[in-house]
């Protein structure tokens, strides 16, 4: 069960149920992030949702200072990034770090305490953009003491899941774990040395926009693409239960990324050297490289054999399917002039961050939750699946294609409030696209919710009848 | 690949050339950038008092994440204008015939003699308009051609050149924007001086611009009982815009700051690396005075 795609399985079988069963338990702390995660999964898609209303009718909360567009579409975007998907995926790396290593997780207690205070760091960053007190940066728009307890709590999440790394017992590295390991690495470096250029001791000028969009890349490319491929890479093979097809195509699609994937981001027409627009665009044509590597690797490996949970493995599926498509969204957006500006823009970061990255992490967490409480139920995995899947073909492709019409209009001589009036009936789809999502993002909580209620009362009634489970001495478990 | 500190290595590596080639050599290229002596002054100056205050409620709010401020420039193409017909107006005549057979020669002679230079060429590219300047030079007359940018933000007046490094020197944090949902700013203050027009449209855009999705910003306003006499800075609304009798919108310390701030934004400033697409023409029949200082300065250095 563990690990059995990329290793021979030596253990006696017995023994590596409880071993499984074991690292499950000491993961269960994991719950706490997830949990958090899942709630600020909803709170950005209720942000989300007041931003998507406010671009076709603009009177919605106008009065209320806190809620301006200019608010809340930071606020859902920041929400969605450092307190659902990172957070998410910093709690999903450190399980497939136990599960890929046969260990125990290393340091419960300060990730649990790292855990509650990157939230309360989110919290803090959230009301600060909420109450006007961004730096105006793009995904940096945390105030200084919310970035910084973020900060504080990634280093202690980020030490526990090295120290998890170092004692695993398989010294073999499966690709997952070359994405975890680089992706440990990539977050605090690309996060430390924008806020330090942009916040602390800001460059000048035009350099910050060049900064700022140096880290939007990084974030995207870097962090938030490795979370995404290590847990495809982890789960694709396991639910299709084929191996890897070919670990050569997985090298070459890690060793390409980290090469290219730090490059890009820039598009024509900024008012930065030439050579850097230049070298962006190309960087953003050599990314295809990684990109079809992964693509082919992973869909080759589900060959056509039918998978024993097709619904959770419809997750990673589309997940896989709609990274491919970004890669074409991306190169569309940067040789299409004005584009980049429009909606399409918008379009294309909601497809990353929901389409892709959002539907391997709902996954994941569909198939963590159950283990880590040890209750079994199915519900809602189908239809928060369908509803994300649905939701957010309607939210992006409704900006992406609406994005298209905007660039139409403003090459020709439409005035502009009429430019942005043709694309209210995409504005409006949009809407409903969010409200999707929302049903679905409601669902994975609703079900992660009610498996720590039914744990909770499994736990109180172990501790009434005094029938601890048994606990398992490390020795005997590895046997 | 089994190595955990061969990955470490190699990641460390790709970040460092990342880091190098975006953040580092950029930074040894532009990022001690000093203000440049141009024709009009130096450019360009730290924004007023007022002006600074309103750049920050315009980051509080978030406008960014509607308007960008960059002019963007798809092209280019030139104008030839012939500023002097020196001694031999019959062969500058009979030349222009030939190489501008559209514009009526003998009238454009008469009116360069009157000291009024006039575009001969429209939209030639630059090997062109230098081989038109180099053959009316060899027949006594003097041409100059002007660079006219192109592209879409131009032709929608959104500014009269590129933005360049340059305009974002003084600006914290600056705000190149990545989204046009409202139409960009760089220029806004040239294109809408009136600081009244900001005002009203800050307070509802729909009372200046029908159909505008841009959400009004009413909580920048004080919406309060007139006393004695009305205040002079009170909005003048009117129909369903207009507050109940007796009271009166008056725009907050806030308000006034940011419609400063937008009424600082321009681009007009020409630069040696953005030349600005002003063309030196003279209307017809005045005798204005000839812009031959501003036509050569627009002219790029070959």
């Amino acid at each position: 069960m563990n690990g059995s795609t990329s290793s021979p399985v030596s253990t006696p079988a017995v023994s590596r149920e409880l071993l499984v069963a074991q690292i499950d338990a000491s993961c269960r702390v994991l719950l706490i992030p997830i949990f958090c995660a899942l709630l600020w999964l909803l709170i950005s898609s209720v942000f989300a949702l007041i931003t998507s209303v406010k671009l076709h009718s603009p009177a919605v909360l106008a009065n209320c200072a806190w809620l301006t567009y200019g608010h809340t579409r930071p606020a859902a975007n920041d929400a969605f990034v450092y307190g659902f998907a990172s957070q998410a995926g910093i709690a999903i790396m450190l399980w497939l770090l136990c599960r890929l290593g046969r260990t125990t997780l290393v340091g419960i207690g300060p990730i649990a305490i790292a855990s509650v205070f990157w939230n309360i760091g989110v919290k803090i960053g959230i009301i600060g953009i909420l109450s006007g007190h961004t730096t105006g940066f793009d995904w940096l728009e945390f105030p200084r003491a919310g970035s910084a307890i973020l900060f504080g709590s990634y280093a202690v999440l980020g030490v526990c899941a090295l120290l998890t790394f170092r004692a695993r017992r398989e010294a073999a590295l499966y690709p997952a774990q070359w994405y975890i390991l680089a992706a440990l690495f990539w977050f605090p470096w690309l996060y430390t040395t924008a806020r330090l250029l942009l916040v602390v001791a800001p460059v000048r000028g035009v350099m910050q926009f060049a900064v700022n969009a140096w880290f939007v890349n990084g974030l995207f490319t870097l962090w938030l693409t490795s979370i995404t491929l290590a847990v495809l890479f982890y789960f694709i093979p396991k639910l299709s239960g084929a191996p890897l097809f070919s670990r050569a195509l997985a090298v070459l699609g890690f060793w390409s990324l980290a090469a290219v994937g730090g490059f890009g981001g820039f598009y024509r027409g900024l008012p930065l050297p030439a050579w850097m627009v230049s070298a962006g665009m190309a960087a953003t044509v050599i990314l295809l490289v990684p990109l079809l590597a992964t693509v082919f690797n992973l869909w080759l490996t589900m060959g056509a054999r039918l998978a024993p949970r097709p619904s959770l493995l419809g997750y990673f599926k589309t997940s896989l399917l709609f990274l491919a498509l970004s890669g074409v969204f991306a190169i569309f957006a940067a040789f299409v002039p004005q584009l980049r500006l429009t909606l399409f823009g918008e379009g294309l970061e909601q497809f990353m961050l929901y389409g892709v990255v959002g539907l391997a992490l709902f996954g994941a967490i569909h198939y963590l939750a159950p283990r880590l409480t040890g209750v079994e139920n199915d519900r809602f995995v189908c239809l928060s699946g369908r509803m994300i899947t649905i939701g957010i073909l309607i939210y992006a492709g409704a900006f992406l294609v609406g994005g298209i019409f905007q660039q139409h209009k403003l090459v020709s001589s439409v005035p502009f409030a009429e430019v942005m009036n043709s694309t209210k009936m995409f504005l409006r789809l949009s809407t409903i696209g969010i409200l999707l999502l929302m049903i679905g993002n409601a669902a994975i909580l609703w079900r992660v919710a009610g498996l720590l209620r039914e744990w909770c009362r499994t736990c109180c009634k172990c501790c009434c009848a005094e029938e601890m489970p048994v606990k398992l001495k490390p020795a005997e478990a590895a046997r | 690949m089994n190595h955990g500190p061969l990955i470490f290595l190699g990641v460390l590596a790709t970040f460092v050339a990342s880091w190098w080639g975006f953040v580092f050599a950029p930074q040894l290229q532009i990022g001690s950038q000093q203000t440049a002596q141009t024709d009009t002054g130096i450019y360009p100056t730290r924004r007023a008092g007022v002006a600074l205050q309103g750049q920050e409620v315009y980051v509080a709010n978030g406008c960014v994440h509607c308007h960008s401020q960059q002019v963007r420039q798809e092209g280019y193409t030139f104008d030839v204008v012939l500023a002097s017909v020196g001694t031999n107006a019959a062969k500058v005549g009979d030349l222009l015939r030939q190489i501008a057979p559209a514009v009526n020669a003998d009238e454009i002679v008469a009116k360069v003699l009157a000291k009024a230079p006039q575009p001969i060429l429209t939209n030639v590219v630059q090997a062109v308009a230098e081989e038109v300047q180099k053959s009316l030079k060899n027949v006594g007359a003097s041409a100059q051609f002007v660079f006219i940018p192109l592209g879409v933000d131009m032709a929608r007046g959104w500014g009269p050149r590129r933005t360049v490094a340059a305009d974002y020197l003084y600006d914290y944090p600056v705000q190149v924007g990545n989204s046009r949902l409202g139409p960009d700013l760089s220029h806004i203050g040239a294109r809408m001086p009136d600081a009244n027009w900001h005002l009203l449209h800050l307070y509802d855009p729909r009372t200046v611009v029908p159909g505008s999705i841009m959400p009004a910003y009413r909580y920048l306003f004080e919406t309060r009982r007139i006393g004695k006499q009305p205040s002079p800075e009170a909005l003048k609304l009117s129909g369903k815009f207009a507050p109940k009798d007796g009271y009166e919108v008056v725009p907050t310390a806030e308000a006034l700051q940011l419609a400063a701030y937008l009424q600082s934004l321009r681009v007009d400033t020409a630069l040696f690396e953005a030349p600005l697409a002003q063309f030196p023409s003279v209307p017809s029949g005045t005798n204005a005075p000839v812009a031959t200082n501003a036509a050569a300065a627009n002219t790029p250095n070959p």
